[in-house]
């Protein structure tokens, strides 16, 4: 595993730390782990949680009362950006059913990025409503896999049904410089975006 | 064990009970309560092995030894639907007698299965907002007592460099909700430090402010 990123000094830790999140989504095989390990400085980790956590109301535990521990696992990476600014990219659990993890997920987050496999497309609809409802920016990374894209990105965007200002990026999930670049056009989407909501006047230009 | 004295008691009372519960058990168990306890216990700590086994046993056996005890049959098929029920059920169940049953392989994680909110004594809340990036570091470590319980001192280790509160979860391999408590008895304790986290609808402009460093930090990647 490539190790990429600022190294901070072991020792040397400073007073304050900040740390940012990025979501990342995608139907099963769409190469979430692959978007986040290809630009992790860690191989990408695994933490889950349990139903019981969050999910009562959600899903139905009636006809199974004593099952307490179904768990939902979650991939996720780090990106140290500065001595005191590390930069976490979470995989969302595969399963839409778990939606009660994705509120974790999406609270505070930066934004997400879909990634979308044009194979199954449908797939990426349900990623997409959720941020849509939560008013979370996103943008969209078609995932050529082995470099081929199958599809015009036009034809894309209207089955996705997303959209005109909403960013749609081909991407190769494999390498660095493309996950990086996918990364970037989330941010610099998020900032357009807060900077539409909130208007510019009181915050200062992009750049 | 409760479950055990009903038992015995659908058969009457008093030394007429003993009786008839011994010759019973003599014919069609071989072996008796003695055994029957032994099974018990055998079988507390690994309730995986003991469900196959006492499916099998108890539909044998429920014609002889349990005609007024019909609810405690278990069929084969019911195990897997509602545990706790089963796990009463061992109570009255005898280890099948003589040949000692294969269990079919089970799961790794269903062995030694420890309920995870047991590490918090049963508590579900956080005294801190902990975000999965909530980033967590040990105080210096020069004044602080070795803590008892091992999860606090894996976080200590852990935190030497800041860590995310989903980092913590991995390596101690809990889940998030179980860390969250854990993470936030360490920071009681005066263990660790959590440092603070930007979260977008609080503070917009300090969200922004973060967005713009991630964006620098990322083209200077």
């Amino acid at each position: 595993m490539d190790s990429v990123g600022f190294k901070a000094p072991r020792q040397a830790a400073p007073k304050t730390m900040t740390s940012a999140k990025i979501v990342v989504a995608g139907g099963f095989g769409a190469g979430k782990t692959t978007f986040v390990g290809s630009v992790s400085e860690i191989v990408p980790l695994t933490t889950e949680a349990m139903m019981t956590d969050a999910s009562t109301g959600i899903d139905d535990t009636a006809a199974t009362p004593h099952k307490s521990t179904t768990t939902v696992a979650m991939d996720f990476g780090r990106v140290s950006l500065d001595e005191d600014l590390i930069l976490y990219l979470f995989g969302t659990p595969g399963q839409e059913r778990f939606w009660f993890m994705w509120d974790d997920l999406v609270r505070g987050a930066i934004g997400a990025v879909v990634l979308a496999d044009t194979r199954r497309l449908a797939d990426s609809f349900a990623p997409i409503d959720f941020f849509e409802d939560r008013g979370l920016p996103y943008i969209v990374g078609v995932n050529t896999f082995d470099g081929v894209l199958q599809h015009d990105l036009n034809d894309v965007r209207e089955a996705l049904s997303i959209d005109e200002s909403i960013p749609l990026v081909r991407c190769d999930a494999r390498q660095r410089e493309s996950t990086k670049q996918t990364l970037i056009t989330m941010v610099e989407y998020a900032m357009q975006q807060w900077l539409a909501v909130r208007g510019a006047a009181d915050a200062k230009p992009v750049g | 064990m409760t479950v055990a004295m009903n038992t015995n008691s659908g058969f009457g009372s008093g030394n007429e009970e003993g009786a008839i519960a011994d010759v019973l058990n003599g014919f069609a168990l071989t072996s008796g309560l003695r055994r029957r306890k032994r099974g018990k216990r055998r079988n507390d700590p690994d309730d995986g092995d003991s469900r196959e086994a006492t499916g099998e046993q108890e539909s044998r056996e429920a014609a002889p030894s349990s005609p007024a005890e019909p609810t405690d049959v278990v069929w084969p098929g019911e195990e897997d639907h509602d545990r706790s029920w089963t796990g009463e059920e061992q109570f009255v169940s005898a280890e099948p007698i003589p040949v000692e049953p294969v269990a079919p392989p089970l799961a790794a994680e269903e062995t030694g299965f420890v309920r995870p909110y047991a590490i918090t004594g049963g508590r579900t809340k956080a005294n801190y907002p902990l975000e999965l990036e909530t980033l967590i570091s040990t105080r210096d470590a020069a004044v602080l007592p070795v803590p008892d319980q091992v999860e606090h001192q894996v976080i200590m280790e852990e935190c030497r460099t800041p860590r995310s509160v989903a980092e913590i979860a991995a390596v101690l391999q809990v889940p998030l909700g179980v860390a969250r408590v854990l993470i936030s008895d360490a920071a009681d304790t005066g263990l660790v430090t959590v440092h603070r986290t930007v979260a977008g609808s609080e503070n917009a402009e300090a969200h922004f402010m973060l967005m713009e460093r991630v964006l620098s930090g990322l083209r200077r990647l």
